[in-house]
């Protein structure tokens, strides 16, 4: 799969989230993680508490992730720019 | 004895996934009221392009991009710059499924992604970063020339290129370059009439439901 742009530390974090989506949704679908070191580290009620505590535990520089716990759709981000039509 | 104990374990299971959706529910909840509590009311403006201007360059708003409050506050607690915000323009596209950032954009601003989303683009199937960023669109309706700005922020998908894909627009002489999309995301909030032979636009936004339910 093609990446837009390098983030390969980002794309190694990602992969551990999606290997571990169906595991997480078992306990925690709805609400947002803080995904570090290829694992959860925290669950939260809000997306802006999660950012939050990504902040206060990691700083501005790291590397985690953001999520909320749910499955996402892969349609194309916009059609006319797939197309290259924009 | 076993299944006794198997069912008990079974039902405080449940119990406890029950309260902790239920508690997201209610912090959920308890910040979308917070946040329509500071809400302006709907905010509705008509733009006027031209029928050439609109054809070939698209319905455009000015728009700002910035970093988010928390990551504001993050960097002045750590003594460093808060990037100034970034003006361009954002397409209305709805062939978008969520609201972009040209990369360019989100590298200018210093935005690290919070993670990756997969989809289809230009080149076939790939992953584009997401940021967490603010946006403000800022439009002078020449009708009744008053300044209407709204703010709020929201996950945007950054995506490659943008800039040198949309044409752009005029404005005093200069170019504005397309800085991101406005995806289906944000017009489910909003009621837009199109009169491409008068080339104008009119916009409705509802910014409250904008600004209590933006795209995670």
């Amino acid at each position: 799969m093609e990446t837009t742009t390098e983030y390969p530390k980002l794309e190694r974090e990602q992969n551990a989230f999606d290997a571990q989506l169906d595991e997480m949704m078992l306990e925690h679908e709805g609400e947002y993680v803080l995904f570090r070191g290829e694992k959860p580290v925290a669950f939260f009620p809000t997306y802006n508490e999660a950012y939050q505590a990504g902040l206060d535990e990691f700083g501005l520089d790291e590397v985690y992730i953001i999520s909320e716990v749910k499955r996402r759709d892969q349609y194309a981000t916009s059609v006319t720019w797939a197309a290259g039509a924009v | 004895m076993t299944k006794k104990r198997d069912k008990q374990r079974d039902q405080s299971i449940r119990q406890a996934r029950h309260e902790r959706r239920e508690g997201a529910r209610k912090a959920r909840q308890a910040e979308r009221k917070q946040q329509q509590q500071a809400s302006p009311p709907n905010v509705k403006f008509t733009s006027v392009f031209g029928p050439e201007i609109l054809e070939a360059c698209g319905p455009q708003l000015f728009c700002e991009w910035g970093v988010a409050a928390a990551t504001a506050d993050a960097l002045q607690k750590a003594g460093r710059a808060i990037p100034s915000p970034v003006a361009g323009t954002l397409l209305l596209d709805t062939g978008a499924t969520r609201t972009c950032i040209a990369l360019q954009t989100a590298t200018d601003l210093g935005l690290q992604p919070t993670r990756m989303q997969d989809g289809l683009g230009a080149a076939g199937r790939h992953r584009n970063p997401v940021f967490l960023a603010r946006l403000v669109i800022r439009i002078t309706d020449p009708v009744t020339n008053l300044t209407h700005s709204f703010a709020w922020e929201q996950e945007v998908e950054g995506i490659s290129e943008l800039h040198t894909f949309a044409a752009p627009l005029m404005l005093q002489g200069q170019r504005v370059p397309v800085s991101g999309l406005l995806g289906r995301d944000i017009l489910r909030h909003a009621r837009i009439h199109y009169d491409g032979p008068a080339g104008r636009m009119r916009f409705e936004f509802d910014v409250t439901s904008i600004q209590s339910q933006p795209s995670r």
